[in-house]
């Protein structure tokens, strides 16, 4: 107990005494766990938040293709594939984009039923909706400064003439903006008529196929009954996104590596070189009867102290630029640049993710400061006095 | 002594206390998106996150809609213009060719 009380109380000595390299030591751990701890935090609640949405996706979407690119599907094929045994319902889906120059950005037309807007009553969505109403997304509507009740007018393009002008029926709240921030929800004939989709066609359909088991050989048949049919499975695209984001995230990690290298380097170079004091400190340490273990010891508590300051300091920065400032600078990086983006919603990671990320950033730390705190623990005591003085 | 001891303990426990804070508030702030959101999801179908809407084929990257510039891999890994270094999924995808018969 009395030594190791020591061991501390000298090494918190130590820190104090050697104001500058501790600072420069601290401040080097902040910068490399900050943002090793930024990137990691921010990929990770991309993870998370898209994994949430995931599992609420349609296990089996059916698109067309025509030359190879994504067609309409006709009310023909839509026809034969709801008579192919195990396919419970076939859900047409009315939804495209539109490009606003001026945002450099999408917004996304849905056409919606009135089935599908009652299983969007939660979001408050209306019952229906007249022919030239529509519900907005957050992000846009905030953009533009439109609010519920506006009238506005929507230029199409390729398509002169007067402007559709839309009653704005009411604007989506701001905790949909995770997905639908963009959106514009409309009656499907008004859809059809913003994105100039003819009547009957969909430009994709939700497959439900019963029991779950019947996918492969549904999914065969389909393909045989509609010919360019491409089948989106549910499955598929978790596993996929999951590579996806590891790869990104691993790319972001690997750009920060000559970071953390620069910062060992500093760490090695800054604890291998004794300054004289010190070595006579550490010489006269072993001639009062300091054992090797009891100087390497010291030596690596020191680094301890060092290494949690920095590391506990750095990820609480990060923390902070992540999900209070929306990592500025960063999520460009991650999301592009358009104007009709989500504020800071995103869902972030479990903590033990923040526990790993600590064990990752102070292991190397410690493993880099053991070989210096060894050399100098084993200096000769006469010779480090000698020196030293 | 003592004093000092519990100052470097103090430090310590600063650090690892300030990184437990971070986990302790990622872990409370954990929680899936709000029930309109997953309403809107139920409603529409459509589920990619709003995170980047300036191409159309980044906007729902598991569904890629017409004239996507890469129409033919939903949710592909190579979406970004400037690939990936390195393709982490070795299997190819889509139709696979085979040797039906060999020329003589």
């Amino acid at each position: 107990m009395r030594r190791g009380l020591a061991l501390l109380a000298y090494a918190f000595g130590a820190v104090l005494r050697r104001r500058a390299r501790s600072l420069v030591l601290i401040l080097a751990l902040v910068v490399t766990s900050g943002a090793s701890g930024a990137v990691f935090l921010l990929g990770e609640s991309l993870r998370a938040t898209s994994d949430a949405l995931l599992d609420r996706a349609p296990r089996l979407t059916l698109q067309a293709l025509v030359a190879g690119r994504p067609a309409l599907l006709s009310e023909v094929e839509l026809e034969r594939v709801r008579s192919i045994p195990s396919v419970r319902a076939v859900r047409p889906r009315v939804w495209g984009y539109l490009h606003q120059e001026a945002l450099e950005g999408n917004i996304v037309i849905f056409g919606m039923e009135a089935t599908e807007l009652a299983a969007g009553r939660a979001a408050g969505l209306p019952e229906t909706l007249a022919a030239d109403e529509v519900v907005l997304g957050a992000a846009f509507a905030r953009l533009l400064g439109f609010r519920q009740g506006d009238r506005v007018a929507l230029a199409l393009p390729g398509r002169p003439g007067a402007p559709e002008v839309l009653s704005i029926a009411t604007v989506l709240g701001a905790d949909t903006e995770l997905a639908f921030g963009d959106a514009v929800i409309a009656g499907p004939a008004t859809a059809r008529r913003l994105l100039a989709i003819p009547e009957g066609a969909a430009t994709d359909a939700v497959v439900d196929v019963f029991p779950p088991e019947e996918i492969g050989v549904v999914s065969e048949r389909i393909v045989a009954a509609v010919p360019g049919a491409r089948l989106i499975d549910r499955e598929a695209l978790r596993r996929r996104r999951a590579l996806t984001f590891e790869a990104r995230s691993g790319l972001a990690s690997a750009a920060l590596m000559p970071l953390v290298l620069a910062f060992l380097v500093l760490l090695f170079d800054r604890l291998s070189g004794l300054a004289e004091g010190e070595r006579r400190e550490i010489g006269i340490l072993k001639a009062v009867g300091w054992s090797t273990a009891d100087v390497l010891a010291a030596r690596l508590v020191e680094t301890a102290i060092l290494g949690a300051l920095g590391a506990g300091l750095g990820l609480a920065l990060a923390y902070g630029y992540v999900f209070a400032l929306g990592a500025p600078g960063l999520a460009e990086a991650f999301l592009g640049w358009s104007n009709v983006r989500p504020a800071a919603l995103f869902v972030p990671a479990g903590g033990d993710a923040v526990i790993l990320l600590l064990a990752v950033v102070l292991a190397p730390y410690l493993a880099a400061s053991i070989v210096p705190a060894w050399r100098a623990a084993i200096l000769d005591p006469d010779r480090a006095i000698r020196e030293g003085s | 002594m003592r004093a000092r001891a519990a100052w470097a303990l103090a430090a310590i426990g600063v650090g690892l206390g300030l990184a437990l804070g971070v986990a302790a508030l990622v872990a409370h702030r954990t929680g899936p998106p709000s029930a309109a959101t997953l309403a809107l999801v139920d409603a529409s179908g459509l589920f990619d996150p709003f995170l980047s809407s300036s191409s159309r084929w980044l906007r729902h990257p598991s569904v890629t809609e017409r004239a996507a510039a890469l129409a033919d891999a939903p949710d592909g890994l190579d979406l970004d213009p400037a690939g990936l270094a390195i393709r982490p999924d070795p299997e190819p995808r889509g139709a696979r060719w085979s040797i039906v018969e060999r020329a003589r």
